[in-house]
């Protein structure tokens, strides 16, 4: 069972999900490992990840 | 002295809000102030006390008003109540400049006086069920989501951006932005807002707005989703390559 958590393939949906609620909240070790499988082979998500990281940079320009 | 104080008045406090203002004076412990019109309000101090950074404390207020506006209409999509909110901060700026430490940090400081007098109007305004209601439909945690396909792959995958850093070399880069955050639902911006540029715990949100934590993540999840879509179709992939 904890195998099978572990070594699910997330979807691209999930991926983004997980990837915003990084943003806010500390993501599990299990959930972090599962990102990093999934952005080392899905190149639409990992340009997804740079994206959110950029908005984050744009909304700290924001604030000053 | 006094002519600071008049500039101070003249920028930060629109003559039709004047008799407000003077409301919001007497709440403000502004007593000992004269009160005078037309610009209504703490234009003749009678204390030594204030002499001391009243000039650059004027035109830093009046250099600040419009971005804190900014803020407080984007997240209580409201003019006459933003007006109020951002009014009571440079009232409450005033009252407390002595604890204000430098030219650097007055944004910074009059950001975080906003941030209470916002969390006061959300809480107030939340007892409102209007607006409940509408929070319940952009909270709504429907699974179904346009941008991705049945198993869960991308519908339209994202652009390749480039390097969007190359984004702030343009100013009209931050009126896009600009225009996507007012093109977020009421609520949905309302909350980004107060965790992005308030910079407010979830913690905290979540017990001002009376939501669970996972109504939080896919409030916040659709808020940036939303931006991204934004920012890709109104500038990274807009017009050529700049």
């Amino acid at each position: 069972m904890l195998l099978h958590r572990l070594t699910h393939m997330l979807s691209c949906k999930e991926v983004s999900r997980l990837l915003s609620q990084g943003e806010d909240r500390r993501l599990t070790l299990a959930e972090r490992l599962k990102l990093r499988l999934h952005l080392r082979v899905c190149t639409a998500c990992m340009r997804f990840a740079r994206q959110i990281a950029f908005l984050r940079v744009v909304l700290q320009r924001y604030r000053t | 002295m006094d002519a600071y104080w008049q500039v101070a008045c003249h920028a930060a406090i629109p003559v039709a809000h004047c008799e407000h203002a003077h409301a919001i004076a007497s709440r403000a412990q502004f007593a000992d102030y004269n009160v005078s019109t037309p610009y209504g309000l703490i234009c003749a101090p009678d204390t030594q006390s204030f002499t001391v950074d009243a000039d650059l404390l004027a035109s830093e207020l009046d250099t600040h008003r419009r971005y804190l506006l900014r803020v407080a209409q984007l997240q209580l999509r409201d003019a006459d109540l933003a007006e109020d909110v951002v009014q009571e901060t440079l009232l409450a700026a005033l009252a407390a400049r002595a604890g204000f430490s430098g030219r650097s940090s007055v944004k910074t400081w009059l950001t975080g006086i906003l941030k209470h007098k916002i969390v006061d109007a959300i809480r107030q305004k939340q007892r409102q069920p209007v607006i409940l209601a509408t929070f319940n439909e952009e909270t709504d945690l429907d699974d179904f989501d346009p941008l991705f396909k049945d198993n869960g792959a991308w519908e339209a995958p994202p652009a390749d951006w480039g390097d969007p850093e190359n984004a702030f070399a343009r100013q009209e880069f931050m009126r896009v932005m600009d225009a996507c955050l007012d093109k977020l639902p009421p609520n949905t911006a309302r909350v980004f807002m107060m965790r992005e540029i308030m910079e407010l715990g979830t913690d905290e949100i979540c017990k001002e707005l009376t939501i669970t934590a996972n109504n939080l993540w896919v409030i916040l999840y659709r808020a940036r989703m939303a931006l991204r879509h934004c920012l890709e179709q109104n500038w990274f992939t807009a017009q050529p390559r700049r």
